[in-house]
């Protein structure tokens, strides 16, 4: 029952302390997604692993995973 | 100044340095744990006698030379504490004291450890949750959800700051399970590096610490592998020798003194090989998002830090999980083998039922590990030197009377909380859980990191460059 609820949880990321490129003015459009979608890039660069989460309509920024800041 | 809530090796080096007693840290952690403890319930028993040891410790001639001089330690109530009865987490164990310390608690003993209490667990260490006869253990993070099992009291003990560090065991996850659940680390050892307990299942389980930092946590890996190497393996992910050498007064014998490394600002650089699974199980088992999501987060702080880092597409084979509750269920029947059937649990007798009808069916899992030992892990790890993947399988369900509930309930419950730990002691590789983040129910999340046997060094160095990027969080309301 627990996981049907995660399953339904918006997942992004915050900065790591790295200084990794986070988007900096909240979430980016997500190319080709609906408008309503939105996107925090947990990094773009270096052909990194990279993680696009994608967020629904109506993500609320304070319901965040967040990783130990630094 | 207040010492509980102070790292092991804080503590140690202030002890060792005169800075302050070992008596009044032992005495001031006995407090906290009073204060603390009626609520978290970590304890099957607390022991008054710690001040005199620590009193001992204090007058050791060797102080100076102890790597946990003063270090208050829990110890899981599986394992033999001189002078004390090992109740198992069960009502039917003897109340009988026991004559020696196991070889794991005289060792941190022998380091100047003082051992202030005895952690509940689930009975006979069964399960992942954490309720016995002598109580239920809640998770410091959330006091309605259970700290995971079966190390219950010793992860919750730590989270809350009860002790900077605490000694357990893991047959299917019993230490990376609590560990994650309650946001501290933990290192499940490979074979052959800690003494295992007199119960191992068979060579499934190892003893292990639980620690809120990594140097803590290999300072107390290289006393229980009685291997002063590891201690410092964490900075750049390999044993080093320290110079001069330390425990000399525990195992060496020559005059040197061992003083540590003053810690450095971050670990050394050094390159691997890493890969991650965010979703490794069975077709069939799902998968926290967040916990896969931390996953990724991990695998790209370690590129950032330098590795050479890939995804690992694979899911587990599907044979290994019933391989696995096979093993688990027929562990469980020779555990309970000797007890007295109206004294335990009914999730105990269910249990062992179970597992007796699958042995005499031959279907005890015996065929199942050895295929995984001998060559499926190896096959399914690939080349990489450290596997990341998710702890867990779920936040941890509530804190409960589950050790009242019946077969199907407690094993589909585990089964699906705690999937992520078992496949490791099938094949008896060394494993780390290291919490990075929160999720959003507001529990910690912990990434599992494994690696082949002898890897050890390399699960050190890779936590401590996780856990500098993302430093530990305490829960609230137990700084």
């Amino acid at each position: 029952m627990l996981l049907a609820a995660a399953d339904d949880l918006p997942i992004a990321v915050q900065t790591t302390g790295h200084g990794l490129p986070v988007a900096p003015h909240g979430p980016a459009p997500l190319s080709g997604s609906s408008p309503d979608a939105g996107a925090i890039s947990y990094t773009l660069g270096g052909g990194g692993i990279g993680l696009l989460a994608e967020l629904k309509a109506g993500w609320d920024p304070r319901n965040l995973f967040r990783l130990n800041p630094a | 100044m207040l010492w509980a809530g102070r790292t092991a090796t804080e503590i140690a080096t202030a002890v060792r340095h005169g800075d302050v007693s070992a008596t009044t840290v032992v005495e001031e952690h006995l407090h906290v744990i009073s204060e603390r403890d009626p609520e978290v319930g970590a304890f099957r028993r607390v022991r008054e006698q710690a001040v005199e040891e620590a009193q001992a410790v204090q007058k050791r001639p060797d102080l100076a030379e102890l790597p946990l001089a003063g270090v208050p330690v829990a110890v899981k109530d599986n394992l033999e504490v001189a002078g004390e009865a090992t109740r198992g987490g069960s009502a039917g164990t003897a109340d009988v004291p026991a004559p020696a310390d196991h070889a794991t608690v005289a060792r941190l003993r022998a380091a100047g450890a003082v051992v202030v209490g005895l952690t509940n667990l689930p009975e006979l260490g069964l399960v992942a949750f954490g309720d016995s006869a002598y109580g239920i253990v809640r998770n410091p993070w959330d006091r309605t959800r259970t700290p995971g099992g079966s190390s219950s009291g010793s992860a919750a003990a730590v989270a809350a700051g009860m002790v900077p560090i605490a000694l357990g065991n893991d047959g299917m996850g019993s230490l990376r399970i609590p560990a994650a659940a309650c946001g501290v680390l933990a290192v499940k050892p490979g074979a052959d590096v800690v003494p295992p307990p007199a119960d191992d299942w068979n060579r499934l389980t190892e003893n292990g610490p639980l620690a809120t930092t990594v140097s803590d946590l290999a300072l107390t890996l290289s006393v229980l592998a009685a291997d002063p190497s590891l201690a410092e393996a964490w900075r750049g992910g390999r044993r080093v020798d320290p110079r001069p050498p330390m425990l000399r007064s525990v195992w060496a014998d020559d005059d040197e003194v061992w003083e540590p490394q003053p810690p450095p600002d971050s670990p050394e650089p050094f390159d691997l090989r890493v890969a991650y699974a965010p979703q490794p199980l069975p077709i069939g088992l799902p998968m926290d998002k967040e916990f896969q999501a931390a996953v990724r987060a991990a695998a790209e702080t370690l590129r950032v830090a330098g590795h050479t880092v890939v995804e690992h597409g694979h899911r587990l084979p599907a044979w290994l999980g019933p391989a696995t509750i096979a093993t688990w269920l027929s562990q469980a029947a020779m555990s309970a083998a000797e007890m007295d059937r109206r004294t335990v649990e009914r999730r105990t007798r269910a249990l062992a039922r179970a597992g007796r009808a699958l042995t005499r069916m031959k279907l005890d899992g015996v065929r199942g590990r050895e295929r995984w030992s001998a060559y499926g892990a190896d096959q399914w790890f690939g080349d990489a030197d450290v596997l990341i993947t998710p702890s867990l399988g779920t936040v941890p369900p509530r804190a409960d009377r589950w050790g009242e509930r019946g077969f199907l309930r407690n094993v589909l419950a585990n089964v699906r909380f705690a999937p992520a730990t078992g496949a490791w002691n099938m094949c008896g590789w060394p494993a780390i859980t290291v919490p990075i983040a929160t999720h959003t129910s507001g529990l910690p999340i912990g990434v599992q990191l494994i690696a082949p046997p002898g890897g050890e060094p390399h699960l050190l160095g890779l936590a401590a460059q996780l856990q500098s990027a993302h430093p530990p969080v305490r829960p609230r309301g137990y700084h």
